[in-house]
């Protein structure tokens, strides 16, 4: 009886203890689907909107010294909805009818540019130890303890009243309201709400102003509660863990969102409250205890994903009018005339000759690096294009794939002193297996799911897998990090940098005949076929399910391959350096900005990535324009935030041009030259036909 | 169709396949087997690569003794005697090898303004010498003041420097500043390389990827060594401290346990951090260790926290509690220090914990706490400002310091130590100096910042020391602590350092030294 008595009131405490974080998840789970629901986007940008509003309120009330109710006006009521309206206006009201991954780049694109934006304009630096502060006076120092079993602040009683009344209100609206009503259809479908005499413009933009509200309101909210020091990255890692929290509520239940919010919270609590205890009692529970408590949330939001039935049922929001669309355009290679495939040939041809020289002959080892590091990252991303650009599945664990290339090179060499070579292929094919292993579960998700799955997995292989000395090297990476060796081919040393960039085009080169092969063979068609309609390729014999595992397989591959040159190109693994899970979602954004479904998409992506800050941000290009450093003006090197800003930007582009920016840049150009030689062959066809007529007379 | 295309696909991977496995590793033709990353196996590497060939021959002869170096650095092996008599106890500062090392310093002192023309010494022209800075400053994710802090330092020590003349007819010149901006330290090291217009890098990172290509091109580089994985066995790294052994048991933190009249201990360390990790446990093994000679235990390890404290920290504070901890240490960044104490307060524990934080000797985050941390200690890796130690390298830093304009802080220090080292090696190198004498001048020598830091010999602390075995490892074990008491620092100790014999791990009491009375 005392046994089950002190139980119950740990239980109770660790219940209590839980609910803070479980404030925190909740308020950012209603946020993700409080926006899903009124724009369709899962919005990985809500830290960032969040973040800006916490900023802005913490600038005002420790710089300008302004009171509470005027900081929370400003921060939540004025900016927060402007920034709402204006991302409507200029982004989203393009992205209605796009497809779930194009929303979700867009998002990922401003989740880092919003930020740096602000910090710029608003002139605003994190300072260590700076707390924000509440919208409650003594709000972090004041406790209340109801029950005499554990105590909550003001701060935290405040937010756990705003979440109530938000779900309280926000469910009102879109049940009673006609306006609720209005949002939910025009997230459905904008063109049969106008057919209606409603008009969706207004409508979206009041959603994206509330939603973006509530943002603002949650990050002044969670700033106090949850942060020592104001900095955006903090609200990007709250956000990844409140995901599993929105995937309860299926994006779509304000209700469940609140129950999944503050049931995560709990969970982990109670998750650490008693599994120590069990552990000392109970060994086989040590490895859950001392690997698991710092990964829950990604377990817990796979384990949703894989094993809800509910999620496996549910589907992206799709237009009905949608069918009307006319087709999207064909690559503008099939319609380029083939005087201009010549000359881009040989244009090509030229430009590489001329860059492979200059790089070979003239570059230094700084700049060798960088384009080295160009082209192992190209044939990375190689691997989002077989993925995404072929088979339309957007995966979020690239760099975890790639990661396990890093890290078999490293064991390879470090354990068996195995050709590093050798060792990538095998590390390429760990990769692939693992791959094909991940997808079987997510096989049924869709869009935006399969997406939040691989992020997990992408997640749980950081807090867990990396940690396993069998993969990161435990003490020997801790003692002497995982310092890998350049290969030797015969007599060729790839110790050499040159070298090494030689080798890192073939395998490029390689990587690239193959999945062009691949995009034209029968594994491509099967994929288009899937890509195009499902059920259509089903009907004609084609295993979804194959196709996906094998789509999954062959991206791992590469990316294993990259991974792996990666590694021996830096000789060392440097996992926090490349393969961490943010860092992928980077590389998805850039290829897919770029063109996701050509080799050269890939080829660009990789000299953005590795390019873009030293020729452009640095001012070396300028430089080598003007002639001279010394005549380089004073603004350069221009801050590494305008990167970010820069990264956004593209992304941002990328809603009006879903096919691509280089294969929008393409279609132009093409349709522009093929109308000039049009008009060319037409005036030389009646001067010709002008001239024999001549003749005649 | 299908056929054709899987035939090629085979083909490639084939043909692949069979190049990847005639093939071996970088330095394989030299080694029979892989050798680990002695300094020997990274010079092969740096010959066969074309990398800077120098670097090979200090290695060689700094790996071995200090005694075997066969540069112009004939002062020096009597400075080691000297140093060894002395730290041993301490205290016995004053006899007459010291006088002679006095001479010898103050002898190259005196010559620092000879000028000899040098050829070919990158960053170094007949009028000044040129350094290169890295560190990270965008991206902080601790929001911690850290590159320009640091610049401040070596700013500040090169002002004093110049001012007085220079060294060797030159100024000292920051010639080129990178911010790393946390992942992109490896591209700014090569970018030093390969403009080569500076004559030494600095390093303040929180991401030290490029100290390897430094090492391997032979250029000089100071930093603030919290990177031990990646400057062991470098012999061209010098920090303002050695090169830890994370895994090997320490005093510091059991007598601060003792001293503070606590019991039982709890640690506690990042999951998501190896070394965050790897501490927690190390600092549980050492009062484990000496838990029968100081009457403290472990009450508690978690060596599992998420990084940022993301779910809080209230279940783990609530066991800590139940089990009758009272004193925290901690391996946690200095917010998860704030978060930490915060749930203490609240769940009415402050009063009765101490805690020891690893990373908090920051004054502006202490003076945002107020009395938050009141009876905490920290560990600066110096002579705490706290301290009188006499040291004039610390009446000139008081002196230089405020003039940049700069807070008097741990990064600023660090600047400062690492900026006197490398003129410190200079002097010793002679007014021919160049990278490769630098750094096996410093390799040759024992040098403690004019008493600021723990004596440190570099030519055999380049290796990582292993529990009981003092051949890698500090002479003493000391620490310089100091409490946190109204959101500021006050000294305790009776001196700026108390100080074990690494002679052995038994217990012993420590015994206050100033190192800049020696």
């Amino acid at each position: 009886m005392i046994l089950a008595s002190s139980f119950l009131e740990d239980l109770l405490r660790s219940v209590l203890q839980g609910t803070p974080s479980g404030a925190v998840f909740a308020l950012v789970a209603i946020g993700f689907v409080l926006t899903y629901k009124t724009s369709g986007v899962f919005n990985l940008a809500f830290g960032a909107q969040a973040y800006i509003s916490a900023a802005m309120f913490f600038k005002a009330r420790t710089q300008w010294n302004w009171s509470i109710p005027l900081s929370v006006l400003v921060s939540v009521f004025v900016l927060a909805p402007a920034i709402g309206v204006v991302l409507e206006r200029f982004l989203f009201r393009h992205l209605r009818t796009a497809s779930a991954v194009s929303k979700l780049v867009v998002t990922i694109g401003l989740s880092v540019a919003l930020p740096a934006l602000f910090e710029i304009f608003a002139d605003y630096a994190p300072v260590a130890g700076r707390a924000p502060t509440g919208i409650v006076p003594e709000g972090g120092s004041v406790f209340y303890d109801p029950l005499g079993v554990y105590p909550f602040s003001r701060d935290e009683l405040a937010a756990m009243g705003v979440i109530l009344a938000a779900v309280i209100v926000l469910g009102a609206i879109f049940r009673f309201t006609p306006v609720g009503l209005q949002m939910r259809a025009v997230v459905e479908s904008p063109r049969m709400t106008e057919l209606n005499g409603i008009a969706a413009d207004r409508v979206s933009a009041f959603a994206w102003a509330l939603s973006s509200t509530f943002a603002g309101m949650a990050g002044v909210l969670i700033a106090p509660i949850r942060f020592n020091t104001l900095i955006s990255t903090d609200f990007f890692n709250v956000v990844f863990v409140a995901i599993a929290a929105a995937a309860i509520g299926r994006l779509v239940s304000l209700p469940r969102a609140l129950i999944g919010g503050i049931g995560l919270g709990w969970f982990i609590a109670v998750f650490n409250t008693f599994l120590p205890r069990w552990a000392d009692d109970h060994t086989w529970l040590r490895p859950l205890r001392d690997n698991f408590s710092n990964s829950l949330p990604f377990v817990v939001l796979f384990a949703i994903l894989v094993f809800w039935p509910a999620i496996r049922r549910a589907t992206d929001v799709g237009d009905p009018l949608s069918g009307v669309d006319p087709p999207p355009a064909a690559p503008a290679a099939t319609e380029r005339h083939r005087l201009l495939t010549r000359f881009t040939l040989l244009f090509a041809v030229g430009f590489f000759l001329f860059v492979g020289l200059t790089v070979f002959f003239r570059a230094d080892r700084s700049w060798v690096f960088l384009v080295t590091s160009a082209v192992v990252l190209s044939t990375v991303y190689l691997s989002i294009t077989v993925i995404t650009g072929f088979a339309g599945q957007i995966s979020l664990c690239q760099g975890a794939f790639a990661a396990i290339g890093g890290f078999t090179v490293f064991q390879m060499a470090d354990r068996f002193d195995l050709s590093v070579l050798l060792a990538a292929l095998i590390g390429a094919s760990i990769a692939a297996l693992v791959g094909a292993i991940m997808s079987l579960p997510v096989l049924r998700l869709g869009g935006i799911w399969l997406a939040i799955a691989t992020l997990a997995f992408a997640f749980f292989f950081d807090a867990v897998l990396v940690r396993m000395s069998w993969i990161g090297g435990g003490d020997t990476a801790l003692l002497q990090g995982t310092r890998v060796p350049r290969p030797i081919l015969g007599p060729i040393d790839f110790g050499n940098d040159k070298s090494f960039l030689a080798l890192a085009v073939v395998v490029f080169v390689i990587t690239s005949l193959a999945v062009i092969q691949l995009r034209e063979g029968t594994i491509g068609r099967t994929l288009r076929a899937i890509r195009g309609s499902e059920v259509a390729a089903e009907s004609i014999g084609i295993s979804p399910a194959k196709a996906r595992i094998a789509a999954f397989a062959t991206s791992a591959f590469i990316a294993g391959l990259g991974g792996a040159m990666m590694t021996m190109h830096q000789e060392n693994v440097n996992y926090q350096n490349n393969f961490s899970p943010v860092g992928s979602l980077f590389w998805l954004v850039l290829v897919v900005t770029l063109s996701v479904r050509t080799v050269e998409g890939a080829a660009q992506a990789g000299a953005a990535f590795s390019m873009f800050e030293p020729l452009i941000l640095k001012g070396e290009l300028f430089a080598w324009l003007l002639r001279a450093e010394h005549r380089l003006p004073g603004f350069f090197p221009i801050s590494g935030k305008w990167r970010f800003i820069l990264f956004g930007l593209g992304a941002m582009q990328f809603a009006r041009h879903p096919e691509g920016l280089l294969e929008h840049g393409k279609r132009r150009a093409t349709a522009g030259l093929n109308r000039r030689l049009a008009r060319r062959d037409q005036t030389r066809l009646v001067s010709r036909s002008a001239d024999s007529g001549g003749g005649a007379t | 169709m299908m056929n054709r295309q899987r035939q090629t696909i085979v083909a490639l991977f084939c043909a692949f396949m069979l190049l990847a496995s005639a093939c071996g590793n970088s330095g394989d033709a030299d080694e029979p087997t892989r050798a680990g990353p002695t300094d020997a196996s990274g010079d092969d590497s740096a010959d066969e690569s074309g990398g800077a060939d120098d670097s090979a021959d200090s290695t060689d002869s700094t790996d071995t003794d200090s005694t075997d170096t066969d540069s112009d650095s004939t002062d020096t092996d009597s400075t080691d005697a000297g140093s060894t008599d002395t730290d041993t106890d301490g205290t016995d500062a004053g006899d007459s090898s010291e006088g002679e090392d006095q001479d010898v310093e103050e002898d190259l002192w005196a010559a620092r303004h000879e000028f000899v023309a040098i050829e070919g010494v990158p960053g170094v022209s007949d009028d000044e010498i040129s350094v290169a800075v890295v560190g990270i400053r965008e991206f902080n994710p601790l929001g911690t003041c850290i590159l320009d802090c640091y610049i401040t330092g070596v700013q500040a020590y090169f002002d004093y420097i110049n001012d007085g003349g220079g060294i060797y007819g030159r100024d000292l010149v920051i010639g080129e500043e990178h911010d790393d901006q946390l992942f992109a330290n490896q591209q700014a090291a090569l970018e030093i390389i390969s403009d080569n217009k500076s004559f030494a890098s600095f390093q303040a990172t929180l991401n030290a990827s490029g100290w390897g290509d430094l090492h391997e091109a032979g250029i000089p580089s100071f930093t603030w060594n919290i990177h031990s994985t990646e400057s062991v066995d470098r012999d061209t790294i010098f920090g303002h401290f050695a090169v830890g052994c994370p895994t090997c048991s320490q005093r510091a933190v059991p007598w601060l346990v003792s001293i503070s009249g606590a019991s039982k201990v709890a640690t506690l360390g990042y999951g998501l951090s190896e070394n965050s990790q790897v501490c927690a446990n190390a600092l549980a093994y050492s009062v484990e260790l000496y838990s029968n000679d100081l009457g403290i235990s472990v009450g508690y390890v978690n060596d599992d926290l998420s990084y940022g404290l993301t779910s809080g920290i209230a279940p783990e504070v609530t066991q800590m509690i139940d089990a009758g901890v009272d004193f925290i240490a901690t391996c946690l960044d200095l917010n998860g220090m704030k978060t930490l104490a915060q749930e203490l307060q609240r769940q009415g524990a402050r009063d009765q914990v101490t805690m020891y934080h690893p990373n908090t000797y920051d004054a502006g985050f202490v003076a945002e706490a107020g009395n938050f941390f009141d009876g905490d200690y920290v560990i600066p890796q110096f002579a705490a400002f706290e301290y009188d130690t006499g040291s004039e390298l610390r009446a000139l830093y008081d002196e230089w310091v405020p003039r940049h304009g700069g807070p008097v802080a741990e990064q600023t220090m660090v600047g400062w130590i690492n900026a006197d080292t490398m003129v410190t090696g200079l002097l010793h190198a002679g007014p021919d100096f160049d990278r490769q004498k630098l750094i096996d001048a410093l390799n040759s020598i024992v040098y403690d910042a004019d008493g600021l830091i723990n004596p440190l010999e570099f030519g055999r602390q380049h290796a990582s020391p292993t529990e009981g075995d003092p051949t890698h490892d500090y002479e003493l074990e000391c620490i310089s602590a100091v409490q946190m008491l109204d959101g500021g620092f006050v000294g305790f100790q009776e001196a700026p350092f108390m100080c074990w014999d690494n002679a052995t791990t038994a217990w012993s009491e420590p015994f206050p030294v100033n190192f800049a009375d020696r």
